[in-house]
């Protein structure tokens, strides 16, 4: 077990685009482990995105059942080199995330996704998914393509919130 | 001494360009740091709200006298000590909206009021053509979460008698 510690902006790592993971090597193998225990040791995180614990690879870890309030969910997953390749519907939720842990922000996403993926045995999988889980796998696909929540909040001044607590 | 000193500054006038970079320059030449602040055109009015710290003391008409050659009206109030804020709870979106008439405000916030909500963002247009039409957008706290329904009832009561619509919409928050 390695619990990693979570990159804060304005590290300049969340900022930059992961690379595709060919293959799975032991160091991929390593990263998912890292996530997972990293994820579950932050207590109140449901995801998190390999360039959080500083690793430039596409790879994220969710658990959307870590929030008591979604009630269908696919429970923990690894997704690597994850794809949206379909999406309808927008929904807007107040997002936090772990790299910026000084506000929370009103985000507008897809309602409904679905998503390509290779799970930890690399074998390719097709998801449809909405509601929280949609929002959680799009927050953490943004991480892999250098985007923070911030820089989906529509410049208004009701959308940017300094967090209430942690 | 390393204490921060907190004030509240707020400056309106007539719409121009440079008015925030000149109120922002005296700020920065005199040392002071933007802690939170909200600017917005009102009509053809630009406010601006500032709250910003200090380590040194000033009293209030100190710091009006630094901007007596920036073109606003401006008002000082100077804190005791760190403004705390609690937002704990549970938060909902309101918006309200119908024909102008005197009172829409002051109907649904003292409603707000009496189900012991606390308003944390109240922003409020009225719409150019004929009629007109009054919006009202709130976002509200509760720190009860078991009696939602209450005064969510006692709000649209509220509405209903001053012939205006309402929308109540818990505000979802992500931890992700």
């Amino acid at each position: 077990m390695a619990v990693r510690e979570v990159l804060k902006y304005p590290n300049d790592i969340l900022k930059q685009d992961a690379a595709d993971v060919t293959e799975l090597t032991e160091e991929v193998k390593q990263i998912i482990q890292d996530l997972k225990d990293t994820m579950l040791d932050a207590g109140h995180s449901t995801g998190i995105a390999a360039p959080q614990i500083g690793q430039l690879k596409r790879i994220i870890t969710i658990d959307a059942s870590l929030n008591k309030k979604c009630k269908e969910n696919h429970g923990f997953m690894v997704m690597i080199n994850p794809e949206i390749i379909e999406h309808s519907g927008t929904v807007t939720s107040r997002e936090g995330c772990m790299s910026v842990p000084d506000f929370t922000g009103n985000v507008t996403r897809a309602e409904r996704i679905v998503v390509s993926y290779f799970d930890e045995n690399m074998q390719q999988n097709v998801l449809e998914t909405s509601g929280f889980e949609a929002i959680l796998i799009q927050h953490e696909t943004d991480h892999l393509n250098g985007m923070l929540f911030i820089d989906r909040v529509i410049s208004k001044r009701t959308d940017l919130f300094r967090r209430k607590k942690y | 001494m390393d204490r921060q000193h907190y004030y509240a500054l707020s400056f309106v006038n007539t719409d121009s360009k440079g008015i925030v970079a000149d109120t922002t320059k005296v700020l920065f030449d005199n040392g002071f740091n933007l802690a939170d602040s909200s600017s917005t055109l009102l009509q053809g009015v630009f406010s601006m709200i500032f709250i910003v710290t200090n380590d040194k003391d000033y009293k209030e008409q100190e710091i009006k006298d630094m901007f007596k050659n920036v073109r606003s009206h401006m008002e000082v109030f100077k804190f005791d000590k760190k403004p705390e804020k609690n937002d704990n709870g549970s938060h909902y979106s309101i918006s309200v909206y119908g024909a102008d008439k005197a009172g829409i405000v002051h109907a649904i916030t003292d409603e707000i009021a009496k189900n012991n909500l606390n308003i944390i963002d109240l922003q409020t247009k009225i719409t150019g053509g004929s009629p007109k039409v009054y919006i009202m957008i709130l976002e509200v706290v509760s720190d009860n979460e078991n009696n939602e329904n209450i005064w969510q009832e006692a709000l649209k009561k509220t509405a209903k008698e001053i012939n205006t619509q309402i929308n109540i919409k818990k505000i979802e928050f992500y931890e992700l």
